[in-house]
């Protein structure tokens, strides 16, 4: 019952919000939001000492589909604890850090809602049981991210990134959805044990729900526009949780996909990840940065569970989550202090005016980076371990580790050393502690996590494989290291172009195929949705004039009886007379 | 002489009246063909009363002439009337009550 | 004597025919005088076929009331109306309708005759039960009937109180013609 108490305390945080949370105040929304995520990672975490919790766990709820296999149940596998933890550990944080950063907004009591709904929906997705309660979960993250996304109603750029994020996520949806009904049809169960090996059509289909959660080519497109929403959403949805479900979902079904499938997710995220790093590596905006580079790990992460890596990838996840939501929060931090000053090229020498800010961002770049003793070296490493025997990926893998830490180095340069590069960069003042603490806990996170689980100090549940040969890891930690002099030599002067310009045009506007896909794909669906509509509509009231003509046509032909000639009337009458005797006399009932 | 000659006699002024109804345009004629067509059933009804042997039939034809009585003095009088207003007694001109 | 006719049927042949005659006489005459006279023809030959069949007071209230009241109605509203002229003939839109009468006529005749001659009424003759005693008259209008007695005499006030309200001169028309 612990188990189910993990979903239903930010559930009931939400609902309470929504019902009643009219009535409260700023503060209040955010105790509540952020208490109930509390408590549920404290049920979590009791889990995870209590003996004999682990895999296996099952919890029911009760029945709900009338299907096979589709119940109110939740299940811990061999990732569910790591998992729950990091996401109600990490959304705790970032709930407090969002009090301080929503400070003076009016639509608190939407925005922790939703935060808390999401947690629940997002916790489906890790414990679900079956692949109903799963996708459940999927559909209700999309949901909350549409409306964190679009939090600020007023600005048409968040609503149209609203929609967007959903309409894309709509693709894989049903996608996934009709992969569903395959596995129904055919193994007649939902339930995620005992789905058994499924066809590489199932797998494919439910490879691309993944890939359109987890923003990978070419679904990928709706990311770097959803940074439209607050930042702290930007780190709790679109870094650390919601667009790792992709990853999630990979990892639970592991090996009931078809190896072919499987194959395919890794040389997708090897190329997601290496077309992504590029973009990451022109951009301006602090905030798309950071969203293509999530874009890029979660390629690396994609390469992992392909590989059937199930260690690696999870030790990504997990590191990932947290020094990405390190430097989005730091991100936050800065916009705090700067008026929401976006540009990097205007950005610059913060680290004199916002010291913690600087320090935590700068764990955060160093785990993004990958340099030791960072987390994100080790789960790197991991990573490139698993593909020792795939020379291209490997060469992707450690390619983009590369780019990561040249634009990481790039941005922290950019941002926070030099010459400040504004009025507003020049007046920043250091945020309030309760978004302090968040941002340092993160961050310390992001240093210690890797160490610890490397070291063994910290286990994922899951039986980790022969760690990296020294080769590689030297190799991976030089390359990393350069990486980071490079973009810090390169940047330092305030030149922010890293790329030859024809590149780094191109990689800026993220290789076109955004324009492609809004000028192809949502202009010809615009087109026919609007040729449909004037369809029905002239073709009703085609109808409808038809009918009135026809009324008017028949009441015209009645109309000529109403002559107001006596004689035609008589006429008729007499006819009329006739044409009834004849029938009395003719039908059987005259005289005989 | 056996009552079908009676009731074809009968039948054939109904006829009469009726064609003369249609065919006329002067009001005054119609209402001549009307109780033609009247004095028809007169005689139609006259007939049975005796083939039967019962006085109904004779009552209903002398409440025939009442009524038709009562119906030709208002008739004449709306004819008068509708003649004063289009200086007709032409039916077809008098078509007030068209649509 | 037992001539080939009777009597009666003589009489009936003779008033049927005058009666046929003048019947469609009053009928197709575009002289509307003429016609009225016809119709009292009409009219007198079908009291001499009621007193043929034995129905004097019938026969006495037909001329009275029909050929004397009515007839007489019928004239004085012809002389009324005597200069309004009805156009029928020459251009007359409506010359279907009068081929419509003349076939919608047709067939009533004989559907008519089909029903009377297909009807099993045996031959009848005239002479068993025709209550002609002016008693049984009188029972019957005033005992059995006499509803429908009082009611047509309520009906001929109505309508006699409506024929002066729709005939008489409106006090703001011109005597006619307007013009």
């Amino acid at each position: 019952m612990t188990l189910w108490l993990t979903v239903l305390l930010p559930l009931g945080g939400a609902a309470l919000l929504a019902l009643a949370g009219g009535r409260l105040g700023r503060r209040a929304h955010g105790a509540i939001g952020t208490g109930s995520i509390a408590l549920s990672f404290g049920a979590v975490l009791s889990m995870t000492a209590m003996a004999g919790a682990g895999p296996g766990v099952h919890a029911t709820l009760g029945p709900w589909l009338p299907l096979p296999g589709a119940d109110l149940a939740l299940a811990v596998d061999r990732s569910g604890l790591p998992l729950a933890l990091m996401v109600t550990g990490v959304s705790a944080l970032i709930a407090l850090y969002s009090i301080g950063y929503l400070a003076r907004d009016t639509g608190t009591q939407r925005y922790f809602a939703a935060l808390d709904l999401f947690v629940s929906a997002m916790l489906l997705i890790v414990l679900g049981a079956n692949l109903a309660v799963v996708f459940a979960g999927w559909e209700l993250v999309g949901l909350c991210s549409y409306l964190l996304i679009g939090h600020w109603r007023e600005r048409p750029a968040a609503a149209a990134a609203a929609v967007k994020a959903f309409v894309v996520n709509r693709v894989g949806d049903a996608a996934f959805l009709i992969g569903l009904f395959a596995i129904l049809a055919d193994r007649h169960t939902l339930a995620i044990g005992s789905l058994g090996p499924l066809s590489v059509a199932v797998s494919a289909l439910l490879l691309a729900g993944a890939v359109a959660k987890s923003a990978q080519f070419p679904l990928h497109v709706w990311l770097p526009d959803a940074m439209e929403g607050p930042t702290p959403v930007s780190a709790l949805i679109h870094a650390a949780t919601m667009v790792t479900a992709g990853v999630v979902l990979l990892l639970r079904l592991g090996s009931s996909l078809a190896p072919e499938a499987l194959g395919a997710a890794a040389a997708l995220g090897a190329l997601t990840a290496l077309g992504a790093a590029l973009v990451a590596l022109a951009q301006t905006d602090l905030k798309r940065v950071l969203a293509w580079s999530t874009i890029s790990q979660i390629g690396l992460m994609f390469v992992g569970a392909g590989l059937g890596a199930v260690f690696a990838a999870l030790f990504h996840l997990v590191a990932h989550a947290f020094f990405k939501a390190t430097l989005f929060l730091g991100a936050g931090s800065v916009l705090h202090a700067t008026g929401d000053e976006q540009d990097v090229r205007r950005l610059g020498g913060l680290a004199g005016r916002l010291r913690w800010t600087t320090a935590a961002f700068a764990a955060g770049a160093l785990g993004l980076a990958a340099l030791p003793p960072a987390s994100g070296f080790f789960s790197k490493e991991a990573i490139a371990t698993a593909a020792l025997d795939r020379p291209w990926l490997l060469a992707a893998v450690l390619l983009t580790g590369a780019l990561s830490a040249l634009y990481a180095a790039r941005l922290f340069t950019l941002v926070f050393l030099g010459p400040a590069g504004s009025e507003a960069s020049a007046a920043a003042h250091e945020s309030p502690l309760v978004m302090l603490v968040p941002l340092g806990a993160l961050g310390l996170g992001a240093l210690g996590f890797g160490a610890l689980v490397a070291g063994g100090a910290v286990a994922l549940g899951v039986p980790e494989p022969a760690s990296a040969p020294p080769a590689l890891a030297l190799g991976g930690g030089l390359l990393a290291a350069a990486g980071v002099a490079l973009g810090w030599w390169r940047s330092r002067s305030g030149g922010h172009g890293l790329l030859p310009p024809a590149l780094g045009h191109a990689a800026l506007a993220g290789f076109g195929l955004d324009a492609l896909l809004a000028g192809g794909g949502a202009r010809s669906v615009a087109a026919i949705a609007s040729a449909l509509e004037h369809g029905a509509e002239a073709t009703l009231q085609w109808s409808l004039d038809a009918a009135g003509r026809l009324v008017t046509r028949a009441g015209a032909q009645v109309q000529r009886a109403e002559s107001g000639f006596v004689r035609s009337y008589e006429a008729f009458l007499l006819a009329g007379a006739a044409l009834l005797l004849a029938l009395w006399s003719l039908g059987g009932t005259g005289p005989r | 002489m056996p009552t079908t000659a009676y009731l074809l006699l009968g039948a054939l002024l109904f006829a009469l009246g009726a064609a003369g109804v249609v065919m006329r345009a002067n009001a005054l004629s119609m209402l001549v063909s009307v109780e033609l067509m009247l004095n028809a059933v007169n005689l139609t009804f006259v007939a049975a009363a005796k083939r039967f042997g019962e006085l109904d039939g004779v009552i209903v034809a002398f409440f025939v002439i009442a009524v038709a009585a009562a119906e030709v003095a208002v008739g004449l009088a709306i004819v008068i009337d509708v003649a004063r207003r289009h200086v007709s007694v032409d039916v077809d001109r008098a078509s007030d009550l068209s649509g | 004597m037992d001539a080939l006719v009777s009597a009666e049927q003589v009489l009936f042949a003779v008033a049927g025919a005058i009666c046929l005659l003048a019947a469609a006489n009053a009928v197709f005459r575009k002289d509307t005088l003429a016609a009225a006279v016809s119709l009292v023809v009409t009219l007198l030959s079908l009291a001499v076929i009621y007193l043929g069949l034995g129905f004097e007071f019938l026969a006495a209230v037909q001329v009275g009331v029909y050929a004397g009241a009515i007839v007489v109605l019928f004239t004085i509203a012809i002389m009324i109306l005597s200069h309004a002229r009805a156009n029928e003939s020459g251009t007359r839109a409506w010359r279907r309708l009068d081929l419509a009468g003349a076939v919608i006529a047709a067939v009533l005749f004989a559907l008519l005759a089909a029903a009377i001659l297909r009807g099993s009424l045996p031959v009848a003759v005239t002479a068993p039960a025709s209550p002609t005693d002016i008693d049984a008259m009188a029972d019957a209008l005033f005992v059995r009937f006499l509803l429908p007695f009082e009611v047509a005499s309520v009906l001929l006030l109505a309508a006699l109180v409506a024929a002066v309200v729709l005939a008489r001169k409106r006090s703001s028309e011109r005597e006619w013609p307007r013009r």
